[in-house]
């Protein structure tokens, strides 16, 4: 069926603006950056490779589960993304200088949020539903992470250059990020609604513009990260 | 139905910028107090520089002060103790024993107490001494060199059980203390000083007093005013530096009190 395969491959081709969309964009920049400016001697920072690498492949893999395989959800891999994120967002902090006096409340965060993101993942929410809860609660905690950083900070002893130090622009993306977010999944159900009735796609505006925020300013920490850990010469 | 779906929207899309801008104003506020500290700090160590460079010079002063004094006793008293036993032995009569014999014991006599005057004065020129000795001996010391002079007659009172308030502490006070003495000996035309230290556990204290004619800043000359005023303002300083509290009050004819308060270990 020639005609067939024709049209398929034209739906595909015009699906692909659908990939490759601001948050993709981001995403792609993001992790090109953290491949040139996270090299082995940055430490946890390298897991930011993996990590971004495993966001691109997800977005790729939901977008051609929908709209190639024609498949009716691709909420499950996207939960399980969000699960392991946010997860390492709240445990990278435990590297952070100004945090290693709160080792345990990281830890005991941490936990929480593991615990509650697989119990609404196995038991309430389930797989096939975009976990929002877990994400609610995920903004929650790595908002508190990212102001309790800043409190931590300030308490120090020594001087910080902040626009020079990459915990500084992580919790910055991360909280500018979280907070918008919350409140985002709060009403994504009515941004949906919204979105079918009128064509006007809210959320995604909103969400393209966190995510330029959030990923931006990981590129920024990737460079201050490669700065602060490079050897001093001679 | 749309317009309603409009007004949540819109509700929405503000309670996201308003979360926003609590985001920014975090972030503002975080940025103001960085700064605050950074200047906090610089202050804090230009501060601690500044004390630095005064304790050297307070060190070096009281250096100064005590090789003028050791000076000073080498030719007032050892240099007379020791003339006047060789006086006594170039003096003595071979042919009289009992006068040669009187003679040879004031010479043995006045050369042991040359070499006890030596032993204290080697003593002092430890400039380690202070800290050796702590506070309140090095004090008792210092005014048993004055009433050697014979001008003037001093005492020492020693109130409480005695702690350390530190080194560097110390060492400016007993700097504060040499100037005041060094004004009453140049000022005061007195004939009695009294030094008193206080220790209490939420206070300690140094007073030293004389009988002097005192003095009224309003009424001195410009050169004394200004010689007067640069000692008391040095002193002042010093005090401050230790976060002490520093006051002199004098009164004409009756003499003059120097206090210098520091907090107390509680």
């Amino acid at each position: 069926m020639p005609e067939l395969s024709l049209v398929t491959q034209y739906m595909s081709m015009n699906n692909l603006s659908t990939l490759f969309n601001p948050t993709v964009i981001a995403e792609w920049i993001a992790f090109l950056a953290a491949l040139r400016f996270l090299p082995q001697r940055v430490g946890v920072w390298r897991l930011f490779v993996l990590l971004l690498l495993a966001t691109i492949l997800v977005e790729t893999g939901g977008w051609y589960s929908t709209y190639i395989w024609k498949k009716s959800t691709n909420q499950w891999i996207f939960n399980i993304l969000m699960l392991v994120s946010n997860a390492f967002w709240i445990w990278i902090f435990r590297f952070a200088e100004p945090m290693h006096k709160a080792g345990r409340p990281l830890r005991a965060l941490f936990t929480a949020f593991v615990c509650f993101g697989l119990a609404n993942l196995l038991f309430f929410q389930g797989f096939w539903v975009y976990n929002s809860y877990t994400d609610i609660f995920g903004d929650l905690l790595v908002a508190v992470v990212c102001c309790y950083f800043f409190y931590a900070s300030l308490q120090e002893e020594l001087f910080r250059d902040f626009l020079r130090y990459e915990y500084f622009w992580l919790a910055n993306g991360l909280l500018f990020s979280s907070l918008g977010s919350m409140v985002l999944y709060i009403f994504i159900d009515y941004l949906y609604a919204f979105k079918r009735h009128t064509q006007i796609n809210v959320y995604g505006y909103i969400n393209y513009g966190l995510n330029i925020i959030l990923y931006g300013s990981f590129v920024i920490a990737f460079i201050c990260r490669n700065r602060n850990t490079r050897s001093s010469p001679g | 139905m749309p317009q309603q779906e409009y007004e949540v929207v819109t509700g929405i899309v503000i309670t996201i910028i308003v979360f926003l801008m609590a985001g920014f104003f975090i972030l503002v506020l975080v940025a103001y107090i960085n700064q605050r500290k950074k200047k906090h700090l610089e202050e804090k160590k230009t501060m601690q520089v500044n004390f630095q460079q005064e304790l050297l010079r307070t060190q070096l002063e009281i250096q100064e002060q005590t090789l003028k004094n050791i000076s000073q006793d080498i030719h007032d008293n050892i240099g007379q103790v020791l003339s006047l036993a060789k006086l006594n032995l170039a003096t003595a009569d071979l042919s009289k024993a009992d006068v040669l014999q009187q003679k040879i014991e004031d010479s043995r006599r006045l050369v042991a107490k040359a070499i006890q005057d030596l032993r204290d004065l080697s003593r002092s020129m430890n400039t380690e001494y202070l800290a050796e000795m702590g506070l309140a001996r090095s004090i008792e010391y210092e005014l048993e060199l004055i009433k050697k002079t014979g001008f003037y007659e001093t005492r020492f009172i020693l109130a409480g059980s005695g702690y350390s308030l530190g080194n560097q502490k110390e060492l400016i006070l007993f700097r504060i203390l040499q100037e005041v003495i060094t004004n009453i000996i140049k000022h005061a035309k007195a004939n009695l000083i009294t030094v008193e230290l206080c220790y209490e556990p939420e206070a300690f204290s140094l007073r030293v007093t004389d009988n002097g004619q005192g003095f009224d800043l309003g009424i001195l000359g410009e050169r004394q005013q200004r010689e007067r005023g640069i000692g008391i303002k040095n002193m002042h300083n010093r005090a401050q530096l230790i976060g002490a509290q520093f006051s002199v009050t004098s009164t004409i004819q009756k003499g003059t009190v120097v206090d210098v308060r520091l907090p107390g270990p509680l």
